[in-house]
């Protein structure tokens, strides 16, 4: 089999379209999922044991379903309730509901790695209580949950890809699309997969930018 | 006659069935400096972290400054203070830990301002003045811009004194400030707090430090399985004490010194 790229520059607009909905949908889900999944985390740690249960047996539901299931109740379950939304914020909603509980579970064990110490010294000057998270104990959980949070979010720009079963014109979806239309399905994978690769990147480097921002902090004990 | 800054009345806490501070009260005057000792497990931490109500008691009342500490005085008698109010009451406590507890994440600096700027309200630049001023007063001007991390456990701890001070507390309590320093630390840190300690400040200091308690103590206080043994002026207490049990703990330390 030989490869021919020649078609691929007229294809190439049709892709980064599908690319910036990729995005998109990345974005949108890493936003509303980041303070989900710190939420998810601190509810895990509540007084109340039923609140700690109930959201306990909702992590084990939410993460043990496959995520296409997740997307059809959003997409096609949802309206028969009375919501319909269309594919895209059907699909953020999915998968913001599915990540925020594989972050609780990232956020709960970076919160676990700072010590009681920390909460006390912050509770002892005073300050105030969502001050304290924000400002003291959430960015110490950084170099404990920065590479499972960044391999997660890889996870979600992959999964982006499901979306494409609900008719968003994502990536994957963008690509099949071409490919039908030029018959040359490889060349047309081959550059979506680099697109993926260049998007995944660019978390990468977040993550090399937070472990340099966390390395002069990191204690020497 | 002044009143007490600080008062501790028949303050009890439990975890479990044990009693870590049993029917415990204690007075201390304006610029006083009181010594708590008494072996590991006795007490003494505690009966600091209820003063601030870290630890709230489970009977019995703390008053600073004259203000019952987490009790509003409404028209419709005394009632459980808003979590706001706790911690404006609790912010008047300074504050050292053992193991220092700076924010690793903050330089020195960030350290010190974090808390007048959120809780007292003053500028970034009154902020940084009156910290420039404290890090000078512990030895340690223009290192502001250092990590924790990149500091001595003694100029932590240091810095850690400073944090507490950028809060202008009227009380000062250190839980063994130098029992997890290097032995050749100790001294900077004791230092300190003995300049503190002329300095006019009321101060409850948790130590195993004798040498600290007989020269900077106005008096010096024993605690044995949650409750106070005996309490005198240093000199008595470290030298002559009454209680059987006060002997038995000195006895074990010149020991252990040796």
């Amino acid at each position: 089999m030989s490869l021919d790229f020649s078609s691929i520059p007229t294809v190439v607009p049709a892709l980064l379209k599908g690319a910036a909905v990729t995005l998109e949908l990345t974005l949108a889900v890493l936003v509303l999922a980041t303070p989900g999944g710190v939420l998810v985390a601190l509810l895990r740690g509540a007084p109340s044991p039923a609140l700690r249960g109930a959201v306990m047996g909702a992590s084990w539901i939410f993460r043990g379903i496959p995520p296409l299931l997740l997307l059809f109740f959003a997409f096609f379950g949802l309206p028969l309730m009375g919501l319909t939304l269309p594919p895209l914020p059907a699909a953020i909603l999915a998968m913001t509901v599915y990540m925020s509980f594989y972050f609780g579970e990232v956020f709960a064990s970076g919160l676990a790695s700072v010590p009681k110490g920390q909460w006390q010294a912050a509770a002892a000057l005073g300050l105030p209580r969502h001050r304290v998270l924000l400002r003291i104990i959430l960015p110490q959980t950084i170099p404990a949950a920065l590479p499972p949070y960044i391999s997660h979010a890889t996870e979600i720009l992959k999964g982006t890809a499901l979306a494409a079963a609900v008719a968003v014109p994502e990536l994957t979806s963008a690509a099949k699309k071409v490919f039908v239309v030029t018959f040359r399905p490889m060349e047309v994978l081959i550059v979506a997969a680099a697109i993926y690769a260049v998007l995944d990147a660019g978390l990468l480097i977040l993550q090399m930018l937070g472990e340099r921002w966390s390395a002069r902090r990191r204690a020497r004990s | 006659m002044t009143a007490p800054i600080v008062s501790v009345k028949s303050v009890t806490r439990r975890y479990g069935s044990f009693m870590a501070l049993d029917d415990v009260s204690l007075d201390v005057m304006p610029g006083e400096v009181v010594a708590i000792i008494g072996a590991s497990g006795s007490g003494k931490s505690t009966l600091l972290r209820t003063i601030n109500h870290l630890d709230p008691p489970d009977e019995g009342q703390v008053w600073i400054d004259g203000r019952l500490m987490g009790v509003a005085e409404g028209a419709r008698g005394p009632r459980r203070l808003s979590e706001r109010d706790l911690r404006r009451q609790r912010s008047e406590v300074g504050m050292v830990f053992q193991h220092f507890h700076l924010f690793p994440h903050f330089t020195v600096l960030q350290n010190l301002i974090e808390a007048p700027m959120a809780v007292r309200g003053l500028s970034r630049p009154a902020a940084t003045e009156r910290a420039e001023g404290l890090l000078a007063e512990v030895g340690l001007e223009g290192r502001g811009g250092a990590f924790p991390a990149e500091l001595s456990g003694g100029q932590q701890q240091r810095v850690a004194i400073a944090r507490a001070l950028a809060m202008q507390p009227k009380v000062m309590l250190f839980d063994e400030p130098t029992s997890a320093l290097d032995p050749e630390l100790v001294g900077e840190v004791l230092r300190v707090m003995k300049r503190l300690a002329e300095g006019g400040m009321t101060m409850l200091v948790v130590t195993h430090e004798m040498d600290f308690a007989e020269e900077a103590a106005d008096r010096v206080v024993f605690f044995d399985k949650g409750r106070i043994v005996e309490t005198g002026p240093p000199a008595q207490l470290l030298r002559s004490p009454s209680e059987p049990r006060t002997q038995a703990f000195l006895q074990r330390l010149l020991r252990k010194d040796r």
